[in-house]
């Protein structure tokens, strides 16, 4: 690509202060972030135009469309060059070939405009890129401008910075930024007679994180083709194999020895166990052996689905976006939901995405900025980067962000984790696919780049210090309305008149078209014209095409019949197709670049060529240098700060400040919101209606029980499935057709112990699974979770040199609503009723009686003798009626002088009692929950707003709502509140 | 007289077309999604329809500004239909993304010659999604009963309506203002607009854009708070809606 010069520079900024929103939300976060001599910030817009654009036309383009003549004022240079200013000017500018969704649109905007208005003009805009420049008053050195602009306007792997300030006047670019060029060139690598060491050194030296074994199969494959490898074969083995994609661990054959499981978990008498493929012999076997007839597609597609209605079923996928999410978290996060959206669009002939979900894991963002190590971002940074990245895809996709969960661990420091998940509904007929030898391959949707080349292998290996200069290239900007444009392309040619257009569909993912195409050929065979897939800007290789993780791109099967109506259908909707090969029957993959093969590579081995290995898993008990949360000893006199703090504690308060900036109501089927009642409390589960006709409901709750509450990960993952049902239950969802999704995140699974907590965990799911007969229908994991510190910052900040997560499940459940008018919130009702405790304590590790505790609070609820339910978690009975006071804006009065066996204290304080409150009507016959859960009469709903609770030696407390909802909404406004204008 | 036709303009990054079908469904009307270009290709499409309907979303990303392309694609091809439709008896009505784009594309004023008026970033410098309460002024709009409050749900960044003269907007064109409610948290005027507007009108009261979604309240089960208060006879999105539906023609 020809360097392009820039002719015209457009700056546009706000005409009076008070419409710099961008200037005064950059001074808030400068103030979070410490910078308290900066007293003020200018945000000005630049737009940088190259093509044979006359002034005129600038000038029409600024009356249009660049500039807001009610608010903004511009300047147009046709120089590219500082203005006159006595403050610290700083650009920030996006790297090369990072996506620039505003400058995509504008292109296209720009020549429109200008060639309606003079049809002599056919695309006079060549290039658009834009920037941001901030003025910044009040430093009084060049260090600290260099600081706020590193720390607070720009990351540098993804973008760049230009700074004139003091004595210090970088040099703007005068030309667009430009991608280098490559030369085509077939290169091979040579594996044969290399010995262990050479192997490791070339796995290392390509970053394809393959392990020994794995490079001497592929040594001896193509020693018995009698050839080296070419470099894109390896590379798309490599990403094949990746943990990632083919999920070794989990899927490896296992030797257990350690401490038994079920009731028997905390005998030293240890067992021993063999699993032939450790997945299988737990989580599929569970929903094999249930076999329900409601799950229609489980562990085969990109998302599970269970049945919804007779004519649609209900799809749910949970994928994590860690790593990225470390180095660029808004980027990071938002490509995530990107991701996880297109496994529903690629799920069976393509679901229709109805919700979002997610799940952030960060340390307090309140850590101290001199112990934060080398090469980590902040954590406040970290969660306001990703809540920004999933509301911005989220919201401009049109797909309400329902339900979400946010944990805080320093284990969590320098990884943290992204959670996303994305529900869609899909009819029953639609949900079988598969490509056919002939079909046309089609790539729709975004153009190729070199962004996000080698995604898989750098997933699946451990972060260390300087991983955000070598993997840059791995983060990406996403761009949402181009995904929004594939979804109403793609749901148009599903449904169109002549029949579906294709079929099958798959998503790029990590691995890009390697992966997209390597599967849908698997039990086929594909060739493959590198050239023909649409590039952003010329100059790619032909590995960089084929395994590039380029965002908003699916891939289609489609009959050559099909190729032009389909085509048609999409150019409508403005997404651009591509047709890249064919699949056939040789059962190989073939890759060419114009006239060349780069690469053949046979499917089966492929797929299937992966050394198996037996990994050894010990689990001798919980790790002694874990400390367990320790409970304070509680008191009649601290009784009340201790409830008051713990609303207010970043832990357990008000998630409002995340969900108000999410758009949980567009496509108008929320039922149950993410808060509920008058008072705006906590709601224990999402309830949507997938249809706008019909009252049929769709219930989305999670469950993650932290190994500090329980450290056992056999009963952390039993009770993180409890708690998703739990959740499910209390807002009406009927606990016999729930179905589940696991996430596992674990530091390593280098050690035995680390495999052994792992085996723990699937064992627990596998036995919850079967207990409450609740299948698991799709899961992903995540296992390299990991940070090297350098040494030097191991030493100083006194932190592990590995600095690993805690073991980390996230149970991602979907229940069945008949009739969402029959669903119950959490807040307490007016008119009265009582309120009961049910409950049971998990030092008893009793798991069966538990289904029927689930089962027989839900009967009660069909029954409508609730009128408010909500769960019991780790915080402790007390913290839960006190959510439901501040729901309802309404008080009670506990009265628990008749309290059996545990003292009142224990009662309302203890972490490890899990269950519901219920305020039930006075009427309620509770004989049959008293069977399986102990039941207590805890309190009477009041109208007077307090919230009382006495034992026998006096008042426990007794607050005012209006307090308890004072301390609970102020948990997380400083670092996450909107901005109060001072 | 048949069912009202109601045409959606839908774009790329429209989002809340679907909804707003089925809103108008339920308020008697017949509505049909049209693509805008087709509607710039043929702006007579338009004559065939008693309603026209610019939905929410993020129309072209909101890039550069929320609506500013989708108003500049537009451009001026609709002025002289949307002049005749109403001319007719018909009516439009902008939501949110739809708001800013009737009045980036200049088709909706505050009717002060030499007075702009915009959309921009809300005062908290974030997208907020919440409920607030509202009231109408105007006696004259067709979407509105006169001084009835309705309680809808806003979503939205850009929604602070802002005037180039600073403070003042002719009575008659506010059709809705943030006004106190009784059961709600948060601040009355959630985004800073000037006179506290979510909703304005022109001079004939029949083209109304609003910063808040009726489309979002339509059933019962909607309510933020349903499962604590007795089903209303008619639910405040709907409300507008049937309003408008009697008074179209």
């Amino acid at each position: 690509m020809s360097e392009r010069k820039i002719n015209w520079r457009v700056s546009v900024r706000a005409r009076y202060a008070q419409y710099d929103a961008k200037g005064r939300l950059t001074l808030s976060e400068l103030r979070r972030a410490g910078f308290d001599d900066v007293s003020a910030v200018r945000a000005t817009r630049i737009f940088e135009l190259s093509g044979d654009i006359s002034r005129d036309h600038v000038q029409l383009l600024c009356n249009k469309l660049l500039v807001d003549p009610a608010i903004e004022v511009v300047v147009i240079d046709s120089t590219v060059g500082w203005p006159d200013s006595s403050a610290a000017l700083v650009e920030v500018h996006l790297q090369p070939g990072v996506m620039d969704p505003v400058a995509l649109s504008a292109i296209d905007a720009c020549n429109d405009l200008i060639c309606n208005n003079d049809p002599s003009f056919q695309t006079p805009v060549e290039s658009v890129q834009t920037a941001w420049r901030y003025e910044i008053e009040g430093v009084n050195h060049f260090n600290r401008v260099e600081e706020i602009a590193r720390r607070v306007l720009a990351n540098d792997c993804v973008e760049r910075v230009f700074i004139k300030a003091f004595d210090r006047v970088d040099t703007l670019p005068t030309d667009i930024a430009t991608a280098p060029v490559a030369e085509f060139k077939l290169v091979s690598v040579a594996l044969s007679g290399l010995d262990d060491d050479s192997l490791t050194d070339v796995s290392k030296r390509g970053r394809l994180f393959l392990s020994l074994p794995e490079m001497k199969e592929i040594q001896a494959h193509f020693a018995a083709l009698g050839r080296e490898p070419t470099d894109v074969e390896l590379e798309t083995i490599a990403q094949t194999w990746s943990e990632h994609c083919v999920h070794k661990t989990l899927k490896s054959a296992v030797a257990y020895e350690g401490r038994p499981f079920g009731v028997e978990s905390d005998s030293q008498e240890f067992i021993k166990r063999h699993y032939g493929n450790l997945l299988v012999d737990t989580i599929v076997k569970a929903t094999r052996e249930l076999d329900h007839d409601w799950c229609l597609s489980v562990f085969e597609d990109n998302a599970g689905v269970v049945a919804f209605d007779d004519d649609n079923g209900i799809a749910f996928k949970v994928e994590t976006h860690n790593h990225p999410s470390a180095i660029e978290p808004y980027g990071g996060a938002a490509t995530g939901v990107g991701g996880c959206v297109r496994d529903i669009l690629g799920c069976g002939l393509g679901a229709k995405p109805i919700a979002n979900t997610n799940v952030f894991c960060v340390a307090d963002p309140g850590w101290d900025d001199a112990r934060l190590p080398t090469g980590v971002l902040h954590p406040r940074r970290i969660l306001r980067g990703i809540i920004g990245g999933v509301r911005d895809y989220g919201n401009r996709m049109g797909i309400p962000t329902v339900a979400g969960g946010l944990r805080f661990d320093e284990r969590y420091l320098a990884n943290p984790l992204v959670f996303v998940g994305s529900v869609g509904i899909i009819p029953r007929k639609h949900i079988a696919k598969a490509p056919q030898a002939g079909d046309r391959i089609v790539v729709a949707g975004g153009r190729t780049g070199r962004d996000g080349i080698g995604g898989a292998t750098f997933s699946s290996g451990e972060l260390t210090d300087t991983h955000a200069d070598e993997f840059a290239h791995a983060v990406q900007i996403g761009n949402a309305i181009e995904e929004k444009k594939v979804l109403d392309a793609l749901l148009r040619a599903r449904d169109h008149e002549d029949g579906c257009l294709y079929s099958a569909v798959t998503d790029c993912g990590a691995g890009g078209l390697s992966s997209a195409v390597g599967e849908m050929a698997e039990h086929l065979g594909a060739t493959v014209q590198l050239e023909n897939v649409p590039l952003k800007y010329s100059g790619l290789r032909y590995n960089e095409i084929w395994l590039s993780e380029a965002q908003e791109r699916m891939v289609f099967s489609v009959p050559p019949s099909k190729m032009e109506t389909l085509r048609a259908v999409f150019e409508r909707e403005g997404v651009e197709v591509a047709d890249i090969g064919e699949f056939n029957d040789s059962g190989s993959l073939e890759l060419r670049f114009n006239d060349e093969q780069v690469g053949r590579l046979d499917l089966d081995f492929m797929h299937n060529g992966i050394p198996q290995i037996t990994r050894v898993a010990r689990w001798d008990g919980p790790p002694e240098n874990l400390v367990p949360s320790k409970p304070v000893k509680i008191t009649n006199e601290n009784a009340q700060g201790i409830m008051l703090a713990k609303l207010a504690s970043i832990d357990s308060c008000s998630r409002e400040p995340i969900f108000r900036q999410y758009d949980f109501e567009v496509q108008g089927g929320s039922v149950i919101k993410p808060l509920v009642g008058v008072g705006e409390g906590p709601s224990d589960a999402a309830v949507i209606t997938p249809r706008l006709d019909s009252n049929r409901g769709v219930a989305i709750g999670m469950g993650m029980c932290s190994d500090r509450i329980e450290p056992d990960p056999y009963w952390m993952a039993i009770r993180s499935i409890d708690e998703a049902i739990r959740n499910l239950v209390c807002v009406g969802a009927d606990p016999s057709r729930i179905a589940i999704l696991d996430n596992f995140c674990w530091g390593g699974c280098a050690d035995e112990e680390a495999m052994g907590a792992l085996v723990r965990a699937c064992q627990g799911c596998h036995d919850a699974a079967l207990a409450y007969k609740t299948p698991f229908i799709s899961g992903k994991d995540s296992l390299n979770n990991q940070f090297s510190l350098s040494p030097d910052d191991a030493e100083r900040l006194n932190l592990p040199k590995t600095f690993a997560i805690p073991p980390t499940l996230l149970i991602s459940g979907i229940g069945h609503v008949e009739d969402v008018r029959r669903c119950v919130t959490s807040d307490l009702k007016q008119g009265g009723g009582r309120i009961v405790a049910v409950f049971y304590d998990w030092r008893s590790r009793e798991l069966s009686k538990l289904p029927r505790v689930h089962a027989a609070v839900s009967e009660l609820i069909k029954g409508g003798q609730v009128r408010a339910a909500h769960d019991i978690t780790d915080e402790g009975i007390a913290h839960s009626l006190a959510e439901m006071c501040i729901g309802g804006r309404r008080g009670a009065k506990t009265k628990l002088d008749v309290a059996p066996q545990k003292s009142v204290i224990t009662l309302l304080f203890d972490n490890h009692l899990s269950g519901y409150i219920l305020q039930v009507v006075d009427e309620a016959d509770l004989g049959n929950l008293k069977e399986h859960a102990e039941v207590v009469e805890l309190a009477q709903p009041t109208n007077d707003k307090l919230l009382s609770a006495a034992s026998k030696r006096g008042l426990l407390f007794e607050v005012n709502v209006e307090l308890l909802d004072g301390a609970w909404r102020s948990g997380l406004v400083r670092d996450l509140g909107e901005r109060s204008d001072g | 007289m048949g069912k009202p036709r109601v045409a959606i303009l839908r774009s790329a990054g429209i989002n809340c077309d679907e909804e707003a079908v089925y809103a108008w469904s339920l308020a008697g009307a017949e509505a049909l999604l049209v693509h805008l270009d087709d509607v710039v290709a043929t702006p007579k499409r338009v004559d065939e329809y008693d309603i026209l309907t610019f939905p929410g979303g993020f129309s072209f990303g909101d890039d550069i500004s929320a609506g500013a392309i989708f108003a500049s694609r537009l451009g001026n091809v609709l002025s002289d239909t949307i002049r005749r439709l109403v001319e007719r008896g018909g009516l439009v009505l902008g939501i949110c993304n739809g708001f800013q784009v009737l009045v980036k594309a200049g088709l909706l004023d505050v009717g002060t010659p030499g007075t702009s008026c915009s959309l921009t970033m809300n005062t908290s410098g974030q997208f907020t999604c919440r409920w607030v309460t509202l009231e109408s002024k105007s006696s004259n709009c067709a979407f509105l009963e006169p001084n009835r409050k309705y309680f809808l749900p806003i979503a939205h960044a850009e929604g602070r309506f802002v005037v180039s003269d600073g403070q003042s907007v002719p009575v008659d064109r506010i059709a809705l203002q943030y006004t106190e409610g009784v059961d709600r948290i948060g601040p009355t005027n959630p985004n800073g607009s000037v006179c506290d507007i979510a909703a304005i009108t022109d001079a004939t009261g029949r083209i109304m854009g609003l910063m808040p979604h009726p489309e979002r309240f339509v059933r019962h089960t909607q309510h933020p708070f349903w499962t604590s208060i007795p089903e209303a006879a008619e639910p405040d999105g709907l409300a507008i809606f049937r309003t408008a539906v009697k008074n179209v023609g």
